[in-house]
């Protein structure tokens, strides 16, 4: 109950204020890997139990897709609208595919778009090349008609599909995860690291290595970037990581950093996650963690709690004293 | 080594005729390894074919190849391989060396630029023939669109943004959108000059506008309406004379005549049984190719039920001058034509449009 309260919560400070009326679901998947995730490819996600050159991998960025494995080769659409753009694979090796692959877009009442890839190539000329609609609105598709994927295209293996939401009246990237409201994640984030690097410094100062009895660490006076090192897993023994969803850090009690990938805001220098300048990389640290914001320790003892929680609101947590001499 | 027989084939004129020209085909299966690749790089027209990558060095008449599976973009300089989750992209040297090159993102490369396409599409990368990033931009919205001359780089957006960029990458010329009116970018093309850009967008209507390059930015002097409308995404080519632009997408091929502002739909008729040409059926995707020279554009057709029957034809002010049966690429040089066939590499010495 508590939980079911707290996943109200969420949704009604978060969501819906974002996504107004939209009448839009998120396909019934077998897996999934959610927003924010890493921009790569889930092989190499799973091999991540020790830090990866982040930085010296181009596109290594968090992900503003949610990815679907769906039981079949086909993939509902999540809601009414009409296309606007239809790119395909070409059938030839000699001539460029652009990377999402077979992909459509959708504007939805109230100026939202959807983007759809990994569809069949085939599949998705046929889809351009039907007839426009008598009112001359273009192609117009139904919430739930099918959409078929193939064998996969791009960088989406056979049955996976990409799902972005655009927020058009307020320039961003929607996590769509809140109308999935077919998955039930029960376990927490998994939180691998944690770490203080003083603004303008690079010397990280670990908050998560430490043994139980020593759960305190001393630093000088200062700004401090907090990154996070953390995953989730939404579907139950699932293979692919997600990023959290949500962030928070108390300082001496208070709320000091309260973010979550709820949207990537568009700004001029890239996609903004977590608070953090566009471009996205920004929230990426070296080692794959997150850039979740900084703090301000002054002289003293402060007690500081790291919060991580997966979208349902399942939370790791992470206490430890800073003692400021 | 043998005579090739070119259909030169009036399009719309109920007359074919058909002309004999000398050229020199150069078999993969007698071609040397690229490693074998002479040092000096003058005169050397890189290729691609289906599964064949590699040099047509046009003064000694050989032909340097290299197998290659998956993706693969080839210049001057080297290639990439890449397979088609990204994972797996590997850069080499025109000496065969090669290293893995850090990026989920797909290699494009036209007209000494060297790009990564992020996976996403909503970042680009420049990078230098050691793969090294030159500069990169991420963009609010997935690309859509992309073309570049030797001076500046054409960029499409879902939302209708146009941005163009200089060989720094900084902005020389900016048009923002956003989704109050679909005016998505379908297709775009740079002239060779970079005198011009020609941007396929939006829908109710559909236009062509045409940019010319004005001090050191680039100001719309046209635009065109379109019918029928898609929503596909197009490839679109420019002329090296500049004069127009050919616009292929799905089965649909349009010529766009930049000067005089007009819309032209080419009806390609291969259909006929004289020439060496067997009759078509069915359904066919083209694809717009870079200008070889003069007011050529050539135009890849293939079968969509079997995407290994494929053909080059080349136009001529959108009228067909030559078709190329069997051919997966071309690549144009002031050497010559390099058309690239399944088993080897046809080319035309001197041949001029």
């Amino acid at each position: 109950m508590k939980r079911l309260l707290c996943v109200s919560f969420l949704f009604v400070c978060l969501v819906a204020p974002v996504l107004g009326a939209l009448d839009f679901q998120v396909p019934e998947a077998v897996d999934m890997s959610g927003f924010g995730s890493f921009l790569v490819d889930q092989r190499i996600a799973t091999l991540s139990g020790k830090a990866f050159p982040i930085d010296s991998v181009y596109g290594m960025v968090p992900r503003s897709d949610l990815v679907l494995k769906s039981a079949t080769a086909g993939i509902g659409a999540p809601a009414s609208g009409t296309v606007v753009y239809v790119q395909a694979d070409a059938p030839v090796k000699t001539i460029f595919s652009f990377p999402s692959g077979g992909t459509v877009a959708i504007l939805h009442p109230e100026s939202y778009v959807s983007l759809i890839s990994g569809l069949d190539a085939r599949y998705a000329i046929k889809l351009a090349a039907h007839p426009q609609s008598a009112a001359g609105r273009g192609l117009v598709v139904k919430k739930g008609d099918m959409l078929l994927g193939g064998s996969g295209t791009g960088p989406y293996p056979q049955n996976v599909f990409g799902l972005r939401l655009f927020d058009a009246q307020n320039l961003r990237w929607v996590n769509p995860i809140f109308l999935a409201s077919w998955v039930h994640d029960r376990t927490p984030p998994v939180i691998r690291a944690a770490r203080l690097i003083p603004s303008g410094g690079t010397t990280h100062i670990d908050l998560s290595g430490l043994a139980a009895k020593d759960k305190r660490i001393t630093c000088s006076q200062g700004n401090y970037r907090i990154y996070i090192d953390a995953f989730d897993t939404i579907i139950p023994d699932s293979s692919m990581y997600s990023a959290p969803y949500r962030f928070l850090v108390l300082l001496d009690g208070k709320s000091v950093i309260d973010n979550s990938f709820s949207a990537a805001k568009c700004t001029e220098g890239g996609l903004s996650f977590l608070e953090n300048h566009g471009p996205s990389r920004e929230a990426i640290g070296a080692d794959g963690s997150y850039h979740v914001g900084t703090i301000a320790l002054v002289h003293g003892e402060h007690d500081l709690q790291v919060q991580v929680s997966d979208y349902v609101g399942n939370t790791s947590m992470l206490k430890i004293l800073i003692i400021v001499p | 080594m043998g005579a090739i027989l070119f259909s030169l084939v009036s399009v719309r004129g109920a007359s074919q005729k058909a002309v004999r020209g000398e050229s020199t085909f150069l078999s993969f299966s007698q071609a040397q390894s690229v490693a074998e690749l002479p040092s000096s790089r003058s005169g050397l027209v890189p290729f691609i074919g289906d599964s064949m990558l590699g040099y047509l060095d046009a003064a000694a008449g050989k032909l340097y190849a290299k197998p290659y599976q998956e993706r693969a973009v080839i210049d001057a300089w080297g290639w990439i391989t890449y397979d088609r989750l990204a994972t797996n992209v590997q850069l080499y040297g025109t000496d065969g060396k090669g290293k893995a090159l850090q990026a989920f993102a797909y290699p494009w490369f036209k007209a000494s630029w060297r790009i990564l396409v992020r996976a996403d599409q909503m970042g680009i990368a420049r990078i230098d023939e050691e793969g090294r990033i030159l500069w990169e931009k991420e963009f609010s919205m997935p690309i859509t669109a992309l073309d570049a001359s030797s001076f500046v780089l054409a960029i499409g957006l879902l939302d209708g943004s146009l941005y163009i960029l200089d060989t720094q990458g900084k902005s020389v010329f900016l048009s923002q959108e956003d989704f109050h009116e679909v005016r998505t970018v379908y297709g775009v093309a740079v002239s060779d000059d970079g005198k011009y850009v020609a941007v396929l967008k939006g829908l109710s209507p559909q236009k062509i506008e045409t940019y010319r390059r004005s001090a050191s930015s680039y100001v719309k002097i046209s635009e065109s309406s379109l019918r029928p409308e898609s929503v596909l995404q197009a490839s679109m080519a420019f002329a090296e004379d500049d004069s127009h632009v050919i616009l292929a997408r799905g089965n649909q091929l349009l010529y766009y005549n930049v000067k005089a502002n007009y819309i032209k739909q080419i009806e390609v008729s291969t259909g006929a049984t004289q020439d060496g040409l067997p009759e078509k059926g069915g359904e066919v995707q083209f694809f717009a190719l870079q200008s070889p020279g003069g007011a050529t554009i050539p135009v890849l057709q293939v079968q969509t039920t079997d995407p290994s029957d494929t053909s080059i034809l080349i136009l001529k002010h959108g009228l067909l001058e030559l078709v190329a049966q069997g051919a997966v690429s071309l690549s144009g040089g002031e050497a010559g034509l390099a058309i690239v066939y399944e088993d080897g590499v046809q080319f035309v010495k001197g041949w001029r449009p």
